[in-house]
């Protein structure tokens, strides 16, 4: 596999929605290619940093709030 | 209410009538719907003004309502089908600099939640401003609201293929914009203006 080929299937290998096969050769060429090591990390870096964004708050803060529900 | 009162119970009272059911069934979908559209609009009040419309387009078309896929996936279409059709112009976009970024009540804050806030503020502005909204409604309904790439394409009516793709390539531009702007999460050669947003 490449690294082109690698770096186009990172958000599916982030998720884990590659068949076994392919995944074994997405985790066996970043093992071998620091370039794309690093692009990863890079990639999952940005996921992390927008998973931080916090929900608002509806006008008022009624019932129609967040509280009770994990999403 | 109770509400250990299975959904589908629910749904099936309120399609017969019960108004009591309907009020339950929207009162535990509410604070969902309302985070997915402030996430889509990064706006409260467009937010709380969407949840509305979509309470009520729900409420008329509860009778098409077949259970071919849960009752939430249901209501997130008619949610997103809002949000794509709404014509309201975004906020005008502003350049990331220090002085753009308004925290409320800064002087009450100790250091950190500044930094916190300004983190808020940057993913924020970079959803709404340099993520085109086909890629900032897949980005959102599976990195933020962790639905499935199978729920994703039911949502928005598209194939599985058309969700990983547009899923890839938001997350690309997202990071792109961060890389952009020397965020420091992404190099050490640079002080981003969040100071490293801290615990990535």
């Amino acid at each position: 596999m490449n690294c082109r080929r690698a770096r186009g299937l990172f958000s599916e290998y982030h998720d884990g929605m590659l068949k076994a096969d392919l995944e074994q050769e997405v985790g066996g060429h970043l093992s071998a290619c620091p370039a794309c090591r690093g692009e990863f990390r890079s990639f999952e870096t940005g996921i992390r940093i927008l998973k931080k964004l916090k929900p608002g708050r509806p006008r008022g803060g009624g019932d129609s709030g967040t509280a009770g529900h994990k999403d | 209410m109770p509400f250990s009162i299975p959904e589908e119970r629910l749904i099936a009272s309120a399609k017969g009538g019960d108004r009591q059911a309907l009020d339950e069934l929207f009162r535990r979908e509410r604070p969902y719907l309302f985070n997915l559209l402030c996430r889509l609009t990064g706006d409260a009040a467009r937010a709380d003004d969407l949840t509305q419309e979509a309470v009520i387009a729900a409420f008329r078309k509860l009778g098409q309502f077949r259970s071919e896929s849960s009752f939430r996936t249901w209501l997130s279409r008619i949610a997103i089908n809002l949000f794509r059709m709404e014509r309201r112009k975004t906020p005008k976009h502003e350049s990331l600099t220090l002085e753009t970024i308004r925290v409320p009540g800064q002087e009450d804050h100790s250091e950190r939640k500044i930094i916190k806030s300004e983190l808020q503020w940057c993913i924020r502005h970079n959803l709404q401003h340099h993520l085109p909204r086909k890629y900032r409604i897949v980005l959102i309904l599976r990195d933020l609201q962790n639905l499935s790439y199978r729920e994703i394409a039911g949502i928005l009516g598209c194939s599985l293929s058309r969700v990983k793709t547009d899923l890839h390539r938001g997350r690309r531009l997202f990071r792109a914009q961060f890389v952009k702007e020397k965020c420091r999460a992404f190099t050490d050669d640079y002080l981003c203006i969040c100071e490293g947003i801290a615990d990535l």
